[in-house]
């Protein structure tokens, strides 16, 4: 009974429990902070990781890249059961030319949708965000609807800046939403025009279907005649109006000048669906010829893709797997004997084979397994086609293995994140027991009282014990929420600051990713608020504990 | 003559000081009987709080036999000396020892709350309560029941002290210096009222260096060289 009350009291004394209560907020608060950023960040690194290139990479063993790749992958589909999908890809480099802008990028030729089952990198599409089935050759009608919406959404913010009072208003960016809006309008018209004329286009093929289903006499051979002429010249026109599926190209959002943010965070594009743009590229494929002049096509942009990681989006477009084979000469070559017609000499090649495994697989532990499975069969594989072995891959990797060589840096980051963690844990939880460890101690003259009246040596234990808990639990409860909500509004936190103060902390193209992750795990709260009220408990009972097993008469000449 | 409350036999005490013994009690013998009131004069130093300490079961002799009230203190569990510190002796400190968190009230109570289990308490609350407010009465304390340690006097707040050893009316009180800390007008008020509560059949065993103040006592002994005279 008198521990209750004397407990109670305790909490009651503002000042004291004030200062465990706060002392306990604080350091939760922080390592959860701190613990959430800096997890995010290494999940983030790692889910990028593994979403540039699947479970398990193949790469080329030499210059030229590797052949049978689809005779490879149903091979492996058949030899290792834990392989789920697999997708080849191209990487060169190439020059983009929009309008009279010229970027350097990083070309990825893709098979889609093929590729989502491998990677679900590219999925945070303008167009087709979150489609299974995304492709080169989305319907026409959504890329008309989507970018009528970006035009509103443009519309919104351009009320939205004119009506800020003239000393907030950015001339700037209301100059570029502008340009952005009235690109997109036009951009939409001439979707609407192509629309219009596909169906016409799509209608004379009606007519002539049914001329030519006539019978012999009533058949007028003339207009069939000027039909299929008139449907020829159309469909020409149309593809150069709107480039046929295989020169359609997708753009990373993030490409400079291709699209830009706006204070509060919204993407706001310059290029939308569309537009046609140029591609010039290196055909590095044939490593025999001495000269090299550069490859150029004419594409349409018909959606962008985001991966969150900046130099990724930044750098890179996405075109269909086999227009960039052919581009860089890397499609087969056939033999030159006229005798031979159709006789594959070289075959064509890809520069990665990116396997994604079945869900079970997916650890550390497993995916070592698989690789190994992986690469006995690219041995088998090679074996069997001796021929081409210059053209075999040489060795499967798993994401983290191939991580390791080419982002060698984060690994570091993360021991020394790592530690830091350490650290700051440690750090927080001394501070939680000394400040325990000290308000108990100032308390020893009150526990020789107690046991002078008779208090019992667990008795007292129990008092502080019961102190301890309740302002840990509660500056637990107090550091989790603040911390939660710092976490989870980081981003508005920092946005901001940024507009009251003028810095950033996060730069995009310093930490990889644009935005500071903001995800709080359960796990991670609940280790904190055990560290934290163990910390407490332990700074609780130590002195407690010491204080109740003196004889009486020694806590109370405590000083 | 009947059996003694308090019968200590050749205690002896000593602290360790660096490399010396300091050996502060050197077999001090007391018999203390029911209604007694014995004051203990000694000079600073000379042993007396810790004497009282020893006899109050807040510490322990290094030798010697203590018999408290019929039991031997040195073969009594931890749980029974807690529970004799609780019931049957009341202590009055020099520097009063009240708890600052607890009103008058809550700290006279105290020792009454100590002695009861959880459930048992709400049935006493009540009485004791009362009890406790009648006490404080009788030692003028009447409208300070709300004020916490720290908003009284020096007297006042030995008064306090001394109905907190006296609420579970324990059959000894042991008083070191109660008045040592406040002026001789207040002492008087003090040892005037110690000197009632004993007329009223109160077992007190008082140390103080004061030879005036021990004159209120019915027996006075004098602690010298570690031994009673
Ligand atoms: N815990 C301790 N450690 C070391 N020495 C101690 C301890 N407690 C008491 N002493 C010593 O024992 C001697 C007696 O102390 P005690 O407090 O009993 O004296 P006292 O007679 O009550 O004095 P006063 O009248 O000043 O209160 C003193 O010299 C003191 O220094
Ligand atoms: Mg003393």
């Amino acid at each position: 009974m008198y521990k209750l009350f004397l407990c109670l009291r305790y909490l009651r004394r503002r000042y004291l429990a004030l200062v465990a209560v706060l002392a306990v907020a604080l350091c939760v608060a922080m390592v959860l902070i701190v613990v959430s950023v800096m997890d995010g960040f290494l999940r983030k690194i790692e889910h990028a990781a593994r979403g540039l290139c699947g479970d398990i990479v193949v790469d080329a063993g030499g210059i030229s890249g590797i052949g049978l790749y689809d005779e490879f992958a149903a091979y492996l589909k058949d030899e290792v059961e834990e392989v789920s999908a697999t997708t080849p890809v191209i990487y060169t480099v190439g020059l983009l030319r929009v309008g009279n802008l010229t970027n350097m990028v990083q070309v990825c030729g893709i098979r889609l949708p093929e590729r989502l089952a491998v990677t679900e990198f590219e999925r945070d599409m303008f167009v087709q965000a979150g489609w299974p089935d995304a492709s080169f050759d989305p319907p026409i009608e959504r890329l008309i609807a989507r970018t009528t919406r970006h035009t509103k959404l443009i519309d919104k913010i351009r009320k939205r800046e004119s009506a800020k009072p003239s000393d907030e208003r950015d001339e700037n960016l209301l100059r570029k939403l502008a340009v952005a809006g009235n690109n997109a309008v036009w951009q939409r018209d001439m979707l609407v025009n192509i629309s219009l004329q596909r169906k016409k286009i799509e209608r004379k093929r009606r007519d002539l279907q049914a001329e030519r289903g006539k019978p012999a006499g009533l058949r007028n051979d003339e207009t069939i005649q000027r039909l299929a002429e008139q449907i020829e010249k159309d469909t020409d026109r149309l593809d150069r109006d709107f480039c046929p599926p295989g020169k359609r190209m997708i753009l990373g959002l993030g490409l400079p000048s291709l699209s830009f943010r706006t204070p509060e965070g919204e993407a706001i594009r310059m290029v939308t669906p569309g537009r046609r743009v140029v591609l010039s590229l290196f055909p590095l494929g044939r490593g025999m010829s001495t000269t090299i002049s550069p490859n150029t096509a004419t594409f349409t942009v018909i959606d962008d893709a985001r991966t969150d990681l900046y130099i990724i989006d930044s750098a890179t477009v996405y075109v269909p797997f086999e227009t960039i084979q052919e581009l860089a000469y890397m499609g087969a070559d056939y033999s030159p004997d006229e005798d031979k017609p159709g006789v594959i000499v070289i075959p064509a090649r890809c520069s990665q084979i990116q396997i994604k495994v079945k869900a079970p697989y997916a650890s550390d532990r497993e995916l070592i397994r698989v690789r190994r499975k992986v690469n006995a069969a690219i041995k088998k594989f090679t074996d069997a086609h001796l021929s081409q072995a210059h053209l075999m891959p040489v060795e499967a990797r798993t994401w983290r293995e191939k991580q390791a060589k080419y982002i060698g840096a984060i690994e570091k980051q993360r021991t020394l994140v790592a530690i830091m963690f350490g650290i700051i844990s440690l750090v927080s939880v001394l501070m939680v027991f000394a400040i325990f460890h000290m308000i108990v101690t100032q308390k020893i003259r009150d526990i020789g009282v107690i046991r002078a009246v008779g208090g019992s040596a667990t008795g007292v234990a129990q008092i502080f014990l019961g102190f301890g808990a309740a302002t840990a639990m509660l500056g637990s409860a107090i550091g989790l929420t603040g911390g939660y909500f710092f976490v989870r509004y980081i981003n508005e936190i920092q946005d901001w600051l940024a507009k009251w103060f003028g810095f950033r902390v996060w730069e995009r193209d310093v930490y990889l990713f644009d935005k500071i992750p903001n995800t709080v795990e359960s796990l991670t709260m609940l280790w904190i608020v055990c560290g934290a009220v163990a910390a407490g408990l332990i700074g609780v009972l130590l002195p407690a504990v010491m204080a109740a097993r003196m004889q009486p008469v020694e806590a109370l000449r405590y000083e | 003559m009947s059996e003694p409350v308090i019968d200590a036999r050749g205690l002896h005490k000593s602290y360790r000081m660096g490399r010396v013994d300091l050996h502060v009690l050197r077999g001090v013998s007391l018999s203390v009987g029911p209604g007694e009131f014995v004051a203990v004069v000694g000079a600073s130093g000379s042993g007396k709080s810790t004497l009282l300490h020893i006899i109050g079961l807040l510490d322990e002799q290094d030798r010697g036999g203590l018999v408290l009230n019929g039991d031997d203190a040195a073969k009594l569990s931890r749980r029974r000396r807690n529970r004799i510190r609780c019931r049957d002796i009341g202590f009055i400190f020099q520097f009063y020892h009240l708890l600052g968190e607890l009103n008058v009230l809550e700290n006279v109570v105290l020792p009454a709350k100590v002695d009861c289990p959880a459930i048992g308490w709400l049935g006493r609350r009540r009485r004791i309560r009362a009890q406790a407010v009648e006490l404080l009465e009788r030692l003028g304390l009447k409208d300070r029941l709300r004020h916490r340690p720290k908003e009284l006097s020096g007297g006042e707040r030995q008064r306090v002290a001394i109905a907190r050893a006296l609420i579970n009316s324990p059959k000894i009180l042991l008083a070191d210096e109660p008045t040592g800390n406040l002026d001789s007008k207040t002492g008087r008020q003090i040892m005037e009222l110690l000197k009632t509560f004993n007329q009223a059949g109160q077992t007190i065993v008082m140390v103080t260096h004061d030879t005036d103040l021990a004159a209120a006592a019915t027996r006075v002994l004098h602690l010298r060289d570690g031994r009673l005279k």
